[in-house]
């Protein structure tokens, strides 16, 4: 039987696994065999009665290729104040080439 | 597949369970990948059963020479995550592994989102075996 989180992750998906269970985890739920899984899957929008998911709906797949930008390090932020400051006072370091 | 079986000198018996799960494509602590078992498995192995992103999918030799932690012994995890204790490939981000405090449920995360090695990756299949 597969069995899936019923809370979704951060990035939509919900954990799953497929085996024998004599016993349900809490916050799981198990997906009959009637129940069509999406090719979207594990990115599912599922419909849930107790521990049983009625239906599951074709979630949205994200694109690896917009993940967000990361946030600035300390580094990099100390570089932009030093690059600022330079081009205010104008002592910016000319490149030899 | 669960399989109690009654070893000599193995008091409780052995337990065997084994199955398979499709990545999420999570990583960091925060959204790890777990697996979950009716008994506290003192071995798990995991091993990549799809191909889409190349390589000798289900080949643990091929697991192995990509240095990747595909085999565990359950007893050296704690409740905290310990690197070199996950499902993936070894790098300086991981990945990191821990039980659960009734030992039944193993997670597992690395601190790269682009590593296509760690054991999770969205879509993938993985097949899993664990005794206990």
């Amino acid at each position: 039987m597969t069995i899936i989180e019923i809370a979704a992750l951060e990035n939509g998906a919900h954990r799953n696994q497929t085996g024998t269970f004599a016993t349900i985890p809490d916050g799981w739920a198990v997906v009959p065999e009637s129940v069509e899984i999406p090719d979207t899957f594990p990115f599912v929008i599922p419909a849930v009665e107790g521990q049983v998911v009625t239906a599951l709906l074709p979630g949205v797949v994200p694109d690896p290729a917009s993940d967000p930008e990361p946030e600035p390090t300390q580094l990099d932020r100390l570089e932009a104040q030093i690059a600022y400051t330079a081009l205010m006072t104008d002592t910016l370091i000319e490149s030899e080439e | 597949m669960i399989i109690n079986a009654s070893l000599p000198g193995s008091g409780g018996g052995m337990k065997f369970a084994s199955g398979s799960y499709t990545g999420t494509g999570t990583y960091s602590a925060s959204s790890p990948a777990s697996l979950t078992f009716d008994f506290a498995p003192k071995v798990l192995m995991v091993f990549r059963t799809s191909t889409s992103t190349g390589g000798s999918a289900g080949n643990l030799l091929r697991s192995e020479a990509s240095k990747c932690y595909f085999i565990q012994n359950l007893d050296l995890l704690t409740t905290e995550y310990v690197k070199g204790r996950g499902f993936g490939a070894q790098s300086y981000q991981g990945p990191f592994g821990k039980k659960s405090a009734d030992g039944k449920t193993i997670s597992w995360y690395e601190d790269n989102s682009a590593d296509d090695w760690l054991y999770n990756k969205s879509g993938e299949t993985y097949s899993y075996a664990a005794f206990g």
